[in-house]
């Protein structure tokens, strides 16, 4: 067996340790803070810049992955932006006197509207009470009764006359549930109508006679009842304006002295002026005449119509631009809405049940809104996009979008808008929306983009440490000393999966950081040490690690059959990684491929029965690109082959297995055996290029375990690209391992590098004659393919036809 | 031994077909609620009033006074069907929003006749002041007040256009017998109502009454018979009109004693 010496990677190729001799510190403690996160002054950058132009759409739209810190450095930089820009104008609605289903907004200038709403309640009250009194005044009763007593009269007067006149005429008034009667009376009782048809005729015309006459008096007093009734209604109505008046104009003109500067307060009370001396029966208790009735009474509220919703109450020391985030962005939430309250069975509103959404509280300030919610929020985007388009919102009843049946509501007056907006999403979320939907663009001119990690350089490691000291102080955590920060530095290396980058994913560091200063303190030390941050590490290993381990059992106990040693042909050890949420590991997977004689076809399993996703059928289609680049030029491509990723039932993607399978079908093809204690990843391109895959550590650690376990030989190892060395970042026992020479990583370049490493025989390159050398495995394959071609010909001659089934005809 | 006012075990609501009652119901059965009494409902159909659409020598008008030269038998017989109907939901309604025990039953024949029969010395008499002179004069009211006059047990008179804005039960001390079940009486609708209660000592006139009560009159007033130089029932209904405050009057003689 020839091993490639070249190809075996050092042990300090696997891992990049962080060197602590650049910490000058003792613990963070003596680190001072970074004002902001680390890596991201291009986001940061353009965050400064959308927020500080001010023209229509230029909205943020800040990507990234989660977990970079966005939300808590976006809200950071808008509440420090914040302070320094002045706060923006209240916004009041009030009772619309002409058209009341469509409450009136008021703008304000700041720390008014509190003050013009407590006014008002105030002016209300004390109208209520000094009405009242006024109302309850002897002089005002006189009056009034005086008014009533005159309509009484008219009617006593008038049926005091006619009933004289009928009991003197013998005649019977009667109420009727049609109104009423006149009929012919006897001893105080109506004579009965068989009695009265028994009358002699002239008593009968006698009574008749009477009747007209007392019918037309009785005619003439009912027509006139309205008529007093209406008359004493309008003297009513008089008293009770006089009375009133003489009070409100005292209290608006007391109001109108505190708002003389804002004239559109004062055309309020104006309005307030007048509706009240229209409608003082209110004050006595809501009015024999009853309100206008009906619709216009549910929004008119009686007293309440005078009253003021502040949209948005400021206190008045919040003298910045607000900063709003909307955890919950439903349309509603986004854009206000009209609440009902029920009474008496029916759903009631009014212009105090408006109530203000995140816009309306963001007005004048900004909006930090996530993505993901409002795209998830049905209605939401489309709120959204319309108040930024018409730089004003209008709160919409979500019925009227279905178009179904539409309760009666309020059309509140649109508030003009002047926010910045600020979503917070993905990338490919952002990049999605664009294609989808070109508003978006159009609304969200300034990208923000998040780095996922930056280069570890010396730099940028000692800003890490400074970050790790924010972090701690922050979260009142332990300090680090210098082992601690070199090891988290190190970790961050790893979770980037590349030893040349660190990660700035700072929900994940902190968490590693809080888990670690944990278990410091349960060690009872004072500052965090490498050792816990590795418990937490571990630690956080084995809590996700469930599923790993039952995988590593199954292939332990043979179920899942993976060979370790010896060599097979047709058959490796691919590697693949296995990703369900915050787990993740690799795993081993065994390919294999069967050849023969066929019309060039490669089938892969995986996709015929549509377990394959597009990027894996990729990989493997390039396999025969490669086939017929590299062997038997001259001849047809006459091979049929299948490649299948044994004992896998779920979907199967990428091409990082695309170089295993590519052995495997070359060891199938030229019968040559491959080695089981080596695993292989790794895509591979039409001319044979080994290329860079994703999760390389993962990957070998996945492996190692399973050799581990079984027992480490010195032979087994992992065969990786060699553009992925740079990536590596694996665990300590892999190392470990690697150091005694129990273990080795293999970085190849090209497929006939790691053919010698799987077969220990030469792949072999073509002479001057242009053949492999003989007993090389190219030359091996190269035969077997023209062996393969001769076949067909030999068939074709004789056969009809032949199909890659193998099917053949006879002459 | 009960109170001597728990001897009274009905509220009597007698109506004629097709009055304007809504209001004096509602009152009426609030009332019986707090009392803990049954209220009794009668809808009574006037037999001269049910005879008017064939009668040769009567003449109808609406309420505004329109002739009614169509009405007919048949027409009287279906307004006073739909007016029981009405007045039966109402009815209804009432008990159920306060919750207490009813009976309705419709009476035929004179109003006077058909109430005096039913009306019992235990029962408390509602008599509901008509909204005008003319249809306090009119028949059936006419003789529904002569019932009411004749009545042997206690009298509730509702003015037909009562205060706003009542709060308050208002007692007059008298002298006899009485006085305990007016103390009773009134201390219960107190209690009920959760309003105070005031007792009112050495009323000799009930024109003076107001100047008690000031700008809060009360929701009703409890007397017994004789007291405050009121003892026959146009007395009383005229002082219940002009205070346009119910008075609940007690006989002086407390009824199964």
């Amino acid at each position: 067996m020839t091993l490639q010496p070249s190809a075996k990677l050092s042990p300090e190729a696997l891992y990049r340790r962080c060197g602590l001799e650049q910490f000058t510190f003792k613990t963070t403690e003596e680190l001072s803070d970074v004002p902001q996160l680390i890596g991201q002054e291009r986001a940061f950058s353009s965050i400064d810049f959308g927020t500080r132009i001010k023209r229509h759409g230029y909205n943020l739209f800040v990507i990234g992955t989660p977990g970079l810190g966005r939300h808590t450095s976006v809200r950071s930089l808008l509440e420090e932006r914040a302070k320094a820009e002045k706060p923006p104008s209240e916004w009041v609605y009030v009772h619309n006197f002409a058209v009341p289903h469509c409450p009136q907004a008021l703008e304000l200038p700041h720390g008014r509207a509190l003050a013009f709403r407590d006014s008002m309640e105030e002016m209300i009250d004390d109208l209520r009470s000094a009405l009242t009194a006024v109302f309850e005044s002897e002089e005002y009763q006189n009056r009034r009764n005086a008014i009533d007593e005159e309509f009484h009269q008219h009617q006593e007067e008038g049926f005091a006359a006619l009933k004289d006149k009928a009991d003197a005429a013998g005649i019977a008034i009667l109420k009727t549930p049609m109104g009423f009667a006149l009929a012919p009376m006897a001893d105080g009782a109506v004579i009965p109508p068989e009695t009265f048809n028994a009358l002699p005729e002239e008593d009968r015309d006698g009574y008749k006679e009477k009747i007209q006459t007392l019918q037309v008096d009785l005619e003439a007093i009912l027509k006139s009842i309205p008529k007093w009734d209406k008359e004493r209604r309008a003297k009513l109505r008089e008293l009770n304006r006089e009375i009133a008046m003489q009070t409100v104009e005292q209290s608006i003109a007391e109001m109108t002295d505190r708002f003389s500067d804002l004239p559109i307060v004062l055309e309020h009370l104006d309005r307030v002026k007048k509706d009240l001396a229209e409608n003082v029966d209110m004050f006595l208790g809501g009015g024999e005449d009853g309100g206008q009735g009906g619709l216009m009474e549910l929004f008119d509220e009686g007293f309440n119509r005078y009253l003021v919703n502040v949209l948005v109450p400021r206190e008045d020391g919040d003298a910045s631009a607000p900063v709003v985030s909307l955890d919950n962005p439903t349309m509603l939430n986004l854009v206000g809405r009209v609440e009902h309250v029920p009474q008496q069975g029916a759903l009631i509103t009014n212009f105090l049940l408006v109530k203000a959404g995140a816009l309306h509280r963001a007005n004048g300030g900004y909006l930090v809104l996530d993505a993901r919610q409002v795209l998830g929020q049905l209605l939401a985007w489309d709120a959204l996009k319309r108040a930024l388009r018409a730089r004003r919102i209008a709160i919409e009843s979500p019925a009227d979008y279905f178009g179904g049946i539409s309760t009666i509501s309020l059309q509140p007056e649109p508030v003009p808008l002047d926010v910045k907006v600020v979503m917070i999403g993905e990338r490919w979320l952002y990049h999605l929306l664009c294609a989808v939907d070109p508003d978006a663009r159009e609304l969200f001119k300034v990208v923000a983009d998040f780095e996922d990690d930056i280069d570890r350089d010396d730099a940028a490691t000692g800003n890490f440490a400074s970050f790790l000291a924010t972090a701690c102080r922050e979260n009142d955590l332990l300090h680090l000393d210098p082992g601690g920060v070199g090891r988290i530095v190190e970790h961050a290396s790893r979770l980037a999966e590349d030893a040349h980058k660190l990660t700035l994913e700072v929900g994940t560091i902190s968490d590693l950081l809080s888990e670690a200063d944990f278990w410091a303190r349960e060690d009872g030390a004072s500052v965090i040490t490498a050792k816990a941050v590795q418990r937490a590490i571990d630690e956080q290993d084995h809590r996700v690690g469930r599923l790993r381990e039952r995988m590593q059992e199954y292939i332990l106990r043979d179920i899942a059959r993976i060979e370790t040693k010896g060599s097979e042909i047709g058959q490796i050890n691919g590697l693949s990684v296995i990703m369900l949420g915050a787990i993740r590991f690799g795993r081993p997977s065994r390919i294999t491929a069967r050849v023969r004689m066929g019309a060039g076809k490669l089938v892969d399993i995986e996709r015929e029965v549509e377990l394959g996703g597009p990027l894996h059928s990729k990989g493997v289609m390039i396999l025969s690109g490669y086939l017929s680049g590299r062997y038997a030029l001259e001849e047809p491509m006459s091979l049929a082959a299948t490649l299948v990723f044994e004992q896998s039932y779920g979907g199967v993607d990428g091409d990082s297995a695309s170089a295993a399978e590519l052995f495997t079908l070359l060891s199938s093809l030229s019968e040559t055996p491959l080695r089981q204690d080596l695993a292989v990843t790794g895509s591979v391109d039409q001319r044979g290029n080994v290329q860079a895959i994703g999760g390389a550590n993962d990957k070998i650690e996945g492996f190692f375990d399973i050799c581990k376990a079984r027992g480490l030989t010195g032979t087994q190892g992992v065969i990786i690209p060699k553009s992925n060395v740079q990536h590596l970042m694996l665990r300590a026992d892999v190392v470990e391992a690697c150091e005694a020479g129990q273990f080795a990583v293999y970085a190849i370049e090209t497929i006939d590098e790691g053919l010698a490493l799987l077969t220990g025989l030469p792949a072999g390159e073509r002479g001057a004659d242009g053949a492999f050398p003989e007993g090389s495995v190219n030359r091996r394959a190269e035969d077997r393919l023209k062996g393969f071609a001769e076949m067909r010909r030999v068939f074709a001659k004789g056969a009809s036809g032949d199909d890659d089934n193998g099917k053949t005809g006879h002459a | 031994m009960p109170e001597p006012w728990t001897r009274y075990t009905r509220l009597v609501f007698g109506c004629a077909v097709g009055a304007r009652a809504d209001q004096d119901l509602a009152e009426a059965a609030e009332i019986a609620s707090w009392l803990g009494l049954e209220l009794a409902a009668m809808l009574i159909e006037d037999e001269a009033v049910a005879a008017l659409g064939s009668h040769p020598g009567a003449a109808l008008l609406s309420p505004t006074g329109a002739v009614q030269s169509q009405a007919t038998g048949p027409a009287m017989v279906r307004e006073t069907s739909a007016a029981t109907r009405a007045f039966r939901r109402r009815l209804e309604h009432e008990a159920a929003r306060v919750k207490l025990t009813w009976t309705f039953q419709t009476l035929r024949g004179r109003a006077e006749t058909a109430i005096a029969q039913t009306v019992r010395q235990s029962d408390i008499v509602v008599y509901s002041e008509p909204p005008s002179l003319l249809e306090r004069d009119a028949f059936p009211q006419r003789d529904l007040w002569q019932a009411v006059d004749r009545s042997p047990g206690a009298v509730l008179y509702r003015p037909s256009r009562p205060l706003p804005a009542r709060s308050g039960i208002v007692a007059i001390a008298g002298m006899g017998a009485a006085e305990a079940s007016v103390e009773a009486v009134a201390r219960q609708l107190a209690q009920a109502t959760r309003e105070p209660l005031r007792m009112l000592v050495g009323v000799s006139n009930w024109r003076a009454l107001p100047e008690q009560w000031g700008h809060t009159p009360p929701r009703l007033i409890v007397l017994a018979r004789g007291t405050t130089g009121l003892s026959g029932s146009d007395a009383i209904a005229e002082a219940a009109h002009r205070l346009r405050v119910p008075l609940l009057v007690l006989e002086e003689t407390p009824q199964g004693a």
